[in-house]
């Protein structure tokens, strides 16, 4: 399998990058990790004239953390979140989680960026970033704008970013007081993945993997938010499932539609569960 | 915009250059114009760990890579890590472990291993595991790859 051919551009900088990307419109892509671009455009599900190539940017690789808010930039590596200190330090889940995605070669080469971009259904990244309140930093012509991670996927390979705007940053605020991303995979592939993000003034529980795109639970929010102190099983069990059965799940040769919802409560249980641990 | 261009870079240590179109894959670049077949093409879609080569000492996937990626890089293949007939350590382990059978997926184990042990020289079995769960053996000889991996674990 081949990607047909394309003209490489190599930007210098960020400016020049959004530049190119304006000129081309929709015959462009932005090429960051390439992981899920190249391997679409050989399927010949993707055709591009333009790659613009955005992994000689330094500035776009940047992992910075004060305390209050982590800075990732887009073009930072699965591998390079996993190991960095600053990560490690603030937001350790998201460490774990950006460990165990794919495998070590698509690891050391995938950004996160370009995971939240490329939007697939089956990515873990967008539905942890979206619990924890991440804001993603957009650059066009017509300036920069920021954009919750919640609102940013809105279906399969579908965000919200225009065709001219180039994702900068991804800013996480810290820290919250306890954060769990529980999942399950089936070959290689997440078939169930939930994120619980537990702060004194927030209670932050989505869904991804399972619709497509990542998914809030606001009934179960809801109770888990109350100051009534914990909510029974019962009652946890039943708002739970009247959340999941609001979302429009995928049924596909990986897993049935009911085996989906069977999992997302059992993954959702669990990271609401070792949240409770840890709040202890 | 011009339609070719030309790169640089090391490949097992030397020096080299050439002019690529951009479309061109790393694994076909690797195989046909470098002659490295040790670079072997198997699942083409960055599951199976065959045509595993280390850019800058990352492992990557070549077959999802372009040769373009490489410019400015020091690539190693599996042509790059013995010294005549001294085999490099990770290979030596393979052989003392009887590690491969057919031999496909074995330059993509063994570079992927090094790249583990050169991030981390005295990483667990269970990392071992870890690291690995990327790259297939269709004979199955998992336990000897990572009995091999684990005798170069420094403790």
């Amino acid at each position: 399998m081949y990607p047909s051919p394309f003209t490489y551009h190599r930007p210098t900088n960020v400016e020049e990058a959004v530049t190119l990307l304006a000129r081309y419109g929709d015959d462009a892509a932005p090429y960051a990790g390439g992981t899920e671009l190249l391997l679409a455009m050989k399927m010949g599900f993707a055709q591009y004239d333009h790659l613009i190539d955005l992994k000689r940017l330094p500035a776009l690789r940047r992992i910075e953390g004060d305390g209050e808010v982590l800075s990732l930039g887009a073009l930072a590596t699965h591998a390079e979140i996993a190991a960095s200190p600053v990560v490690r330090e603030f937001l350790p889940p998201l460490a774990t989680l950006c460990n165990e995605i794919a495998n070590a070669r698509v690891r050391s080469t995938g950004t996160i960026g370009g995971n939240l971009c490329f939007a697939e259904p089956r990515a873990d990244p967008p539905t942890l970033l979206a619990a924890l309140d991440t804001r993603l930093c957009l650059l066009s012509p017509r300036g920069e704008r920021h954009v919750p991670a919640g609102d940013f996927v809105t279906g399969a390979l579908e965000t919200v970013r225009a065709q001219d705007e180039l994702l900068l940053r991804i800013e996480v605020p810290l820290p919250p007081t306890a954060i769990r991303y529980e999942r399950v995979v089936f070959g290689h592939r997440t078939i169930a993945g939930a994120a619980a993000a537990v702060a004194a003034a927030s209670t932050r529980i989505w869904l991804g993997c399972v619709a497509l795109c990542p998914a809030r639970l606001p009934e179960t929010e809801a109770l888990l938010a109350t100051d009534t102190g914990a909510p029974d099983d019962a009652a946890l069990s039943e708002t739970l499932s009247h959340d999941i059965r609001a979302l429009d799940i995928v049924d596909d040769e990986d897993a049935s539609a009911d085996y989906r919802r069977h999992l997302a409560k059992t993954v959702t249980l669990r990271a609401i569960a070792r949240c409770r641990e840890v709040m202890v | 915009m011009p339609t070719t261009l030309d790169i640089v870079f090391t490949l097992n240590g030397k020096p080299a250059k050439a002019t690529v179109v951009p479309h061109t894959l790393l694994i076909d670049f690797l195989r046909d114009a470098q002659r490295q077949r040790g670079v072997k093409r198997s699942c083409d879609m960055q599951v199976c760990g065959a045509c595993t080569v280390l850019v800058d000492g990352q492992p990557v996937s070549s077959c999802t890579t372009l040769a373009v990626d490489i410019d400015g890089t020091a690539v190693t293949t599996i042509e790059g890590l013995s010294d005549g007939d001294t085999l490099d350590p990770v290979q030596q382990a393979f052989l003392d472990h009887n590690a491969l059978q057919c031999g496909f997926c074995t330059p993509g184990f063994i570079l992927a291993a090094k790249a583990l042990l050169a991030t981390n020289p005295t990483p667990s079995r269970a990392e071992i595991v870890h690291h690995l769960n990327g790259n297939l053996c269709r004979c199955t000889g998992y336990h000897k790859i990572i009995d091999a991996v684990e005798s170069l674990a420094r403790t």
